[in-house]
């Protein structure tokens, strides 16, 4: 039995896209536990209700995460919706569903290619971002900015995707899809890619139950969840399934959510084909006063949002339960056993994302 | 072979022009919704502070006064809610994001002295009594329906400028032309809709009283 020492991973570390510490008790090459410590970028985000109304707010939630940033925008605006009793448009919800998709393309290849980046491929790395810029340019087109969309608000959307954009947008998927098709034969047949990535960090089905998985990372190991299914937005009227894996491994996660990539870009084509015409959004009055919960499928998984309201202008409590959050304990699981040369690998597989997850 | 696969792109690549763009050299383009930075029309500004006041990242200040109009760039997180929040309508998103600079500075605009001059006018301190109740009144710019108005307040508690007084007790509801910006908010919130403006009328100053009859609050089922 070798002599067991703690290696400290993070909370800068090369791989690292967001701060997370750590601690690996290591024997030999092996890891026996990991120890997480995070808390590097809290900005106590939930605490500026006390300071700022709740239409404000809408453009502080959105800033909770910089790639799902539309859907958390979205998801605190659908929660004070349901309390006040609004109804928002058919178009808007059609709108709203195109975003949250554009949003899980650009978050999904910026995925593949910081996974791409972890197992050392520099040129895939930069192919993936390379193909995101042209999502990122519909998002500009769409909402006027890159990635932070500030398009909600209570009772719809500010702007319409007109139908010159629609036709652009169209156009770009295809491209897009061509492209993407051509790296996912590098990610999924590539002898190397493959190596690296077959059999790291099992999780069984059990397993991500039992831990409380979200997301991608969950349906990777089988678990059928999917948010989008409950039918929030135009989500009823599109016709998917979520998408499963059996393996559990990181190959697994990589599979599903390059499959997940060309399940959004033809989500967005059956909007786009069943988008009815009228309003984007209706008039509200009133303050809420009550609170409510919702649940929407971010491309990280899923994300719970709870308003409380008082009927005056600054709310009771905010919270967000982030898909990161749910996901660490799986993570931390996965360790269990690995190489410490995996680790990083182990991290992006959750997609992490340690800025939503703090606040 | 899939390894054939990604160099053919690595060699196609090889041969293509570079996807990103020499700037600043080559300017950037941007789309035309693109929301780059808030440009206000400063002659339409009534300084009714309204954008100060819901600006999520308070990189705005208002100064009433003295008619300007300030906005600390670095701290504008460019999210247009002021543009919506404008009763009139003078911020607008333009492309063009903040240039990078040595220090956070602030840009000051200030609104031409006729748009001033209304604002600059002393309050007359003559308390005009009111005319017996049940006439529609049709005042200078904001008038009101005494008959139809509940007396819930809403319109004083929405008012930016403090111009409104409503009283249940001593029933009347009275307003400060002087402080009154016709900013049209308290019409926008008031439930039975008793209020009117029309811009069109001469300026006026002084308060107004007038007696309201309190029409009695429909219940909600
Ligand atoms: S765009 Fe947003 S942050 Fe900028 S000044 Fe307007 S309200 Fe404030
Ligand atoms: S909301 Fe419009 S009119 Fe009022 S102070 Fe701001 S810019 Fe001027
Ligand atoms: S228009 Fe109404 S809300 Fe605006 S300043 Fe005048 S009284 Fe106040």
């Amino acid at each position: 039995m070798g002599k067991r020492k703690v290696v400290p991973f993070g909370p800068q570390h090369p791989v690292l896209p967001e701060p997370i510490h750590l601690d690996l008790v290591m024997e030999d090459e092996k890891i026996l536990e990991a120890v997480p410590n995070i808390g590097f970028v809290h900005r106590g985000l939930e605490g500026l209700i006390e300071k700022k109304d709740f239409n404000e707010l809408i453009y502080i939630a959105e800033r909770t995460c910089g790639i799902c940033s539309y859907q958390h925008g979205m998801g605190y605006t659908e929660t004070l919706e349901q309390i006040m009793g609004v109804e928002i448009p058919d178009r808007a919800k059609f709108l709203r569903s195109t975003w949250s998709e554009l949003g899980r393309l650009h978050s999904h290849l910026l995925w593949l290619g910081l996974l791409a980046d972890g197992f050392g491929f520099e040129s895939l790395f930069y192919e993936c971002w390379r193909i995101r810029e042209k999502i990122l340019d519909l998002h500009e087109l769409t909402v006027g900015a890159r990635l932070i969309f500030s398009v909600n608000k209570v009772g719809g959307v500010l702007r319409d995707i007109t139908p010159e954009m629609q036709k652009t947008i169209l156009e770009t998927l295809d491209v897009v899809e061509e492209e993407v098709k051509n790296i996912q034969k590098t990610f999924l047949y590539d002898y190397s890619v493959q190596s690296r990535l077959k059999g790291i960090g099992v999780l069984s089905l059990q397993q991500v139950h039992d831990l409380g998985c979200a997301g991608p990372f969950a349906r990777a190991s089988g678990l059928n969840l999917d948010m989008r299914k409950l039918g929030y937005d135009a989500y009823p009227y599109i016709d998917f399934e979520p998408i499963i894996s059996t393996d559990g491994d990181c190959f697994a996660r990589c599979d599903v959510r390059t499959r997940e990539i060309f399940q959004s870009i033809d989500i967005i084509r059956q909007i786009f084909a069943k988008m009815p015409e009228g309003d984007i959004a209706v008039p509200v009055k009133g303050m809420p006063n009550g609170e409510a919960t919702v649940r929407i499928e971010q491309p990280r998984g899923e994300a719970v949002y709870y308003v409380k309201g008082n009927g005056k202008k600054l709310l009771d409590r905010m919270r967000i339960r982030t898909p990161t959050f749910a996901n660490l304990p799986g993570l931390l699981e996965t360790m269990k056993g690995a190489d410490l040369s995996d680790v990083p690998l182990l991290i992006l597989s959750i997609d992490p994302c340690i800025s939503c997850t703090e606040r | 072979m899939a390894i054939m696969n990604f160099g053919k792109t690595m060699l196609k690549n090889l041969f293509l022009k570079p996807v990103t763009v020499n700037y600043p050299a080559e300017p950037a383009v941007y789309p035309e919704g693109s929301r780059g930075h808030v440009e206000i029309d400063v002659d339409k500004c009534i300084s009714c502070t309204i954008c100060a006041m819901n600006c999520p990242s308070d990189a705005l200040k208002v100064d009433r006064q003295a008619g300007t109009w300030t906005i600390n760039r670095f701290d504008c997180i460019a999210c247009g809610y002021c543009v919506e929040k404008c009763p009139k309508k003078c911020l607008k998103m333009v492309p063009g994001y903040q240039e990078p600079m040595g220090e956070k500075t602030e840009e000051t605009f200030r609104r031409p002295e006729e748009s001033m001059a209304k604002a600059a006018k002393p309050a007359k301190p003559t308390v005009t009594a009111a005319p017996s109740t049940g006439i529609v009144s049709t005042h200078n710019h904001v008038s009101i329906d005494v008959k139809k108005c509940l007396g819930c307040g809403k319109c004083m508690r929405n008012c930016p400028n403090d111009a409104l007084a409503v009283d249940r007790k001593a029933k009347t509801w009275s307003i400060n032309r002087s402080k009154c910006i016709t900013c049209g908010l308290c019409i926008d919130n008031c439930p039975t809709k008793c209020m009117t403006m029309d811009p069109n009328d001469p300026d006026s100053n002084g308060i107004e009283t007038y007696e309201i009859e309190l029409a009695p609050i429909k219940k909600k089922d």
